[in-house]
């Protein structure tokens, strides 16, 4: 497989969050502002790359029936890992995600990823897979965050951008009901949008 | 053999994990200890700007105390020269999404100098609030602790203090701790 | 009693995991199409959780906590949680095959649902008792259940709907979900 190829996969036409759906709870539930996005995006593509690595460098010691616990030991080591140098180096970013950094480990875009790609690829295939998913899930979850943040907040990244004065922010788009309502309309346009480039 | 085998390589893979972990935990662990420390003493600092020192209570003191109100983290008091004027309460209570730590402070005359949240997981641009808008700690500042606070949509009265629409739960959140922390200062520490 | 009455109202209406906090989306989306795999997923899901919330509870208490392995915490519970997945699977299919013909195929799909893990975490972060873990695992899973349920009766409605295409599928659903997200917060002053 082609390194090009594996990437448009991870960011496009797999895109985690646009096209397979999955990792849900962790982006509707911190793309409440764009910075938070962007932390928990590059939280998910440095666990995503780090386990893709060692899972493929230990496919050929880990039998068949024992994958699953295994891979969970080694996603769970990585989550923690981030959990304490967030809290460490980052403890603003890390009181904003919260309970959702843990939660990183049963993001099924890791799972699967270790499943689907890690187990059977070799090392710098899986690494390049990883890091392309997590680009993939990272946008996305950024693009989200931004859009929540400007109507609901009226801020891009904790930026004013327009204030109370002109037009008064639509908190919805902060609290969860606008997580999902945008995310089902950002996923329509996705889909479109791909449609038509398929088309031509 | 095969089992014996699985569970082989599953042990090693946890011993690995463990080490790896308690290797990083090393590493942080002092990092996060002290920057929990600078951030309570810098939210001590900021309610008693004039403070001179803070020093924790008796130990068996705080025991009984913990044993009676249970958000109650540390109790410290504040020292202007070698006279207690204060007290500042650590407290961590149930918000929306989790814990949240509060510390507030009390002067001896029994009125609220100040409540600072530390630390919360409620929910960005809801719950955050009772810290992002700081009318909501301003509205402590000043209130009368001989009775138990409540919460208002306009606070008026000494004992009222400001009621987050949007925020409800957290708003009660923080007034829990700091509830709690008045009744052990009204129970324990007042005279 | 009061304090587990509250619990249990918050975690199924107005704190609801689906609805207000994000929990357990992905199997909320995937098998929310059908009445019949949605009431069968529920149920799985309110036994493991339950399960799941006493066994990391005395876990953390008594092993974590005593020894100081606190940072274990994460690895630990999915670890548990794996492995009590399998073990309820292979007890179902022992004791009652029927039971294990209705709910086997959703098993092994609960270790990935962040339900049972985010649960177990928020009640050792809360501080809960014993009784009060057992509370809002319960209730945890009731609201999850409750929201599949409600929204498995939409969607089968919504096959028959008119929908733009590109929004068929996940996107309606999203969106039906949020409406109902909008609703449920009509809960907020419950407790």
């Amino acid at each position: 497989m082609k390194f090009s190829e594996i990437i448009k996969n991870g960011i496009i036409n797999e895109n985690p969050i646009f096209v397979q759906l999955v990792g849900m709870c962790s982006v509707l539930a911190v793309s409440s502002s764009a910075t938070n996005s962007l932390a928990m995006g590059f939280s998910v593509m440095a666990v995503l790359t780090c386990s893709n690595i060692v899972i493929s460098l230990l496919r050929k010691f880990i039998p068949d029936e024992i994958r699953i616990p295994v891979f969970i030991v080694v996603i769970a080591t990585f989550v923690t890992i981030v959990d304490m140098f967030l809290k460490a180096y980052a403890p603003d970013i890390y009181g904003a995600l919260g309970i959702f950094i843990p939660l990183i480990v049963v993001n099924c875009v890791i799972l699967a990823r270790a499943e689907a790609f890690a187990y059977s690829n070799g090392v710098i295939l899986s690494a390049i897979d990883g890091l392309s998913m997590g680009v993939g899930f990272t946008l996305a979850i950024t693009i989200l965050g931004i859009l929540r943040e400007f109507f609901g907040a009226g801020s891009i990244f904790g930026i004013a951008i327009y204030g109370e004065s002109m037009i008064k922010p639509a908190g919805i788009f902060v609290a969860a009901p606008g997580a999902f309502i945008l995310l089902g309309i950002l996923v329509g346009i996705f889909r479109t949008l791909q449609k038509k480039v398929a088309a031509n | 053999m095969k089992a014996v085998r699985y569970a082989l390589v599953l042990l090693i893979v946890g011993v690995v994990a463990g080490g790896v972990l308690a290797y990083s935990n090393s590493l942080t662990a002092p990092i996060i200890a002290e920057q929990e420390k600078a951030g309570s003493f810098a939210a001590f600092q900021e309610i008693f700007t004039d403070a001179d020192d803070f020093v924790a209570i008796d130990e068996a003191l705080l025991s009984k105390i913990i044993a009676q109100h249970g958000t109650i983290q540390e109790i410290l008091e504040v020292k202007s020269g070698d006279d207690i004027v204060a007290y500042v309460f650590n407290t961590i209570s149930g918000g929306y999404g989790g814990g949240i730590t509060t510390i507030s402070g009390f002067n001896l005359d029994g009125t609220v100098e100040g409540i600072r949240i530390t630390e919360n997981s409620e929910t960005p641009g809801l719950g955050t609030r009772v810290v992002d808008d700081p009318a909501y700690q301003e509205s402590y500042i000043g209130k009368s602790i001989s009775e138990e606070l409540v919460l208002s949509g306009s606070p008026a009265s000494d004992s009222e203090v400001l009621l987050l629409s949007g925020a409800t739960v957290s708003s009660q959140g923080v007034l829990n701790g700091v509830n709690d922390a008045r009744e052990a200062f009204v129970n324990f520490l007042a005279n | 009693m009061s304090s587990i009455f509250t619990i249990l109202i918050s975690t199924i209406l107005v704190n609801n995991y689906v609805f207000a906090k994000f929990l357990g989306i992905c199997p909320f989306l995937g098998v929310s199409g059908k009445m019949e795999t949605a009431t069968g997923m529920g149920v799985a899901v309110t036994f493991v959780t339950t399960l799941a919330g006493i066994v990391t509870y005395i876990l953390q208490k008594y092993v974590l906590d005593s020894l100081g392995l606190g940072y274990l915490q994460t690895i630990v519970f999915i670890l548990v949680i794996a492995s009590l997945v399998q073990f309820v699977e292979m007890a179902i299919k022992k004791m009652s095959p029927t039971l294990y013909n209705a709910l086997g195929v959703y098993l092994p799909l609960i270790t990935t649902n962040c339900i049972v893990l985010g649960v177990s975490i928020l009640n050792i972060q809360e501080g809960y008792t014993l009784i009060e873990t057992i509370t809002s695992s319960v209730g945890a899973a009731l609201g999850f259940f409750l929201a599949l349920v409600l929204m498995a009766g939409l969607r089968e409605k919504l096959e028959l709907a008119d929908i733009p295409e590109a929004l068929e599928g996940f996107p309606i659903t999203l969106i039906a979900t949020g409406l109902m997200s909008i609703a449920f917060s009509g809960f907020a002053g419950l407790v």
